[in-house]
């Protein structure tokens, strides 16, 4: 029979696209890219001053990652993270009385490569330390205004003296913290193994150097689906920081409940032991509730002994959440208290309203 | 007391041999959709899964970017039709099979001459 050069070049066609779908190498390769906007304003009143503040929300800062793997053969990934920050303002930066910080740079978050096989995954370079985030679980939807991390927002506005014998600075989670939550030694240069999943459990283990010091960490997380979209996150871990002359040991944990119709419940706590006399201890506590687009959560957190022997710092906080699809919109309330022995100090309180945009 | 207890809990739950779920932060960048990356969330800069000169995987979120993926794979189609008529010709030629072809070829200029002349 006849063939029609017509029906040549179709046939043509349809062989060359069969060669093409058919040529890519025998593995697996993808790469991408993503990234994040945060920005948000801050109503920040330390009982002396009082300012709007124009702000990059630290509890998820804006970022972009670059990430990339290759399948190299049937149990065997290989990969890297490659993610970085670019903040104005950060929002545990800035004070009423600090309301434009330095000028914005790149800084590092992660830059790993990893294999991962059926015997677990080893990850190498600057990231996430093996039990960082050990103490934020947190199913409850509201993470980006308010979670165990309450230093992410205003951590840097200290507490100001009313009476009582001059104490040095308080502020609220960064520096002379008296409300950190003591989330181990979040990210640095390491080296760090995951298990294979045993049932929900997970074990990582980390080793690396943090400013010059050794850092050693080891956690456990328990992730759990226990159906009708109830779910249960934990994690318990320990670090150690080889600090001289004496180390600063870490340990802490948290655990984050969702129930199927939308009522969670997060705890957290950490204990640290360091150079100080008495331990530091933190614990925090929220309530919330998720439907649809929306969540909100009300949650309290305390820090005990983190400045000064008897020093009790305490949060208050509310929260919202609505999330359609990339963007996410928040605002939240949180009043902090501080005493000290032979001290007392002013109230904070910290309004912000923002958003998140993920492009 | 309460590490104890969180770590007793853990010991218990994790032996009942329940299922488990993939527990992502909400403080990293999220899951889902980009304002610019579209229903992926992300900018494919590479993936060997995904056919070459396929508009699906060329295509971003915007309309005109759709237009000059499938530009590209129209043009690529064209391409390889037109190497594999090259390669039939080279072995064709002689043949009854190209002899019909020319005819055809010649037939097509006589009707597009037919229709000139009916204008």
């Amino acid at each position: 029979m006849l063939k029609h050069p017509f029906t040549v070049s179709r046939t043509g066609v349809a062989v060359g696209a069969a060669l093409l779908v058919a040529a890519p190498a025998a593995s697996a390769l993808e790469a991408k890219i993503s990234g994040q906007v945060n920005r948000a304003i801050m109503s920040a009143d330390d009982g002396v001053n009082s300012e709007l503040l124009f702000v990059d929300n630290d509890t998820s800062s804006t970022r972009f990652r670059f990430t990339g793997f290759e399948q190299v053969t049937d149990d065997l990934e290989a990969g890297l993270t490659w993610e970085v920050e670019f903040q104005s303002n950060p929002s545990d930066v800035v004070t009423p009385t600090n309301r434009d910080a330095a000028s914005p740079s790149f800084d590092e978050r992660k830059m790993e490569l990893y294999l991962r096989g059926n015997w677990g995954k080893a990850t190498l370079g600057q990231g996430d330390g093996a039990a960082n985030g050990g103490i934020e679980l947190d199913l409850s939807g509201t993470s980006l205004i308010n979670y165990a991390g309450n230093g992410d927002i205003g951590g840097s506005i200290a507490f100001n003296q009313s009476s009582g014998a001059a104490v040095g600075a308080r502020q609220i989670g960064r520096g002379s913290a008296v409300l950190s939550q003591q989330d181990f030694e979040s990210r640095y240069d390491r080296i760090r193994y995951d298990s294979p999943a045993l049932g929900p459990i997970t074990i990582a283990v980390s080793q690396g150097t943090k400013s010059d010091v050794d850092a050693t960490e080891i956690a456990a997380r328990l992730n759990l689906d226990l159906g009708g979209g109830s779910k249960l996150a934990a994690a318990l871990g320990t670090s150690d920081l080889d600090t001289a002359p004496v180390s600063k040991e870490t340990t802490g944990g948290s655990v984050s409940w969702l129930h199927g119709s939308g009522l969670n419940l997060t705890f957290a706590f950490s204990t640290v032991d360091d150079a100080a006399p008495q331990d530091k201890d933190f614990q925090y506590f929220k309530v919330g509730y998720k439907t649809g687009m929306h969540a909100v959560a009300l949650d309290f957190a305390q820090g005990d002994d983190q400045q000064a022997v008897g020093g009790e710092g305490e949060m208050v906080g509310l929260g919202y959440v609505y999330t359609h699809k990339m963007l996410e919109l928040y605002a939240g309330w949180k009043t902090y208290e501080y005493k000290e022995p032979g001290a007392t100090f002013r109230d904070i309180d910290i309004v912000t309203v923002g958003g998140r945009v993920k492009f | 007391m309460k590490r104890l207890i969180l770590g007793l809990t853990l010991a218990m739950l994790g032996g009942c041999g329940a299922k488990s779920f993939d527990y992502r932060s909400a403080n990293e960048i999220p899951e889902g959709p980009g304002l610019f990356s579209g229903e992926k969330g992300a900018f494919v800069l590479y993936d060997s899964k995904q056919p070459r000169g396929d508009p699906e995987r060329d295509a971003g979120s915007s309309p005109v970017e759709k237009a000059r993926a499938a530009k590209f794979a129209e043009d690529q189609a064209e391409f390889d039709a037109y190497r594999e008529y090259l390669r039939w010709k080279d072995s064709a030629t002689g043949t009854a099979e190209y002899r019909d072809f020319q005819d055809w070829k010649e037939w097509k200029a006589y009707r597009k001459w037919k229709e000139s002349q009916a204008k």
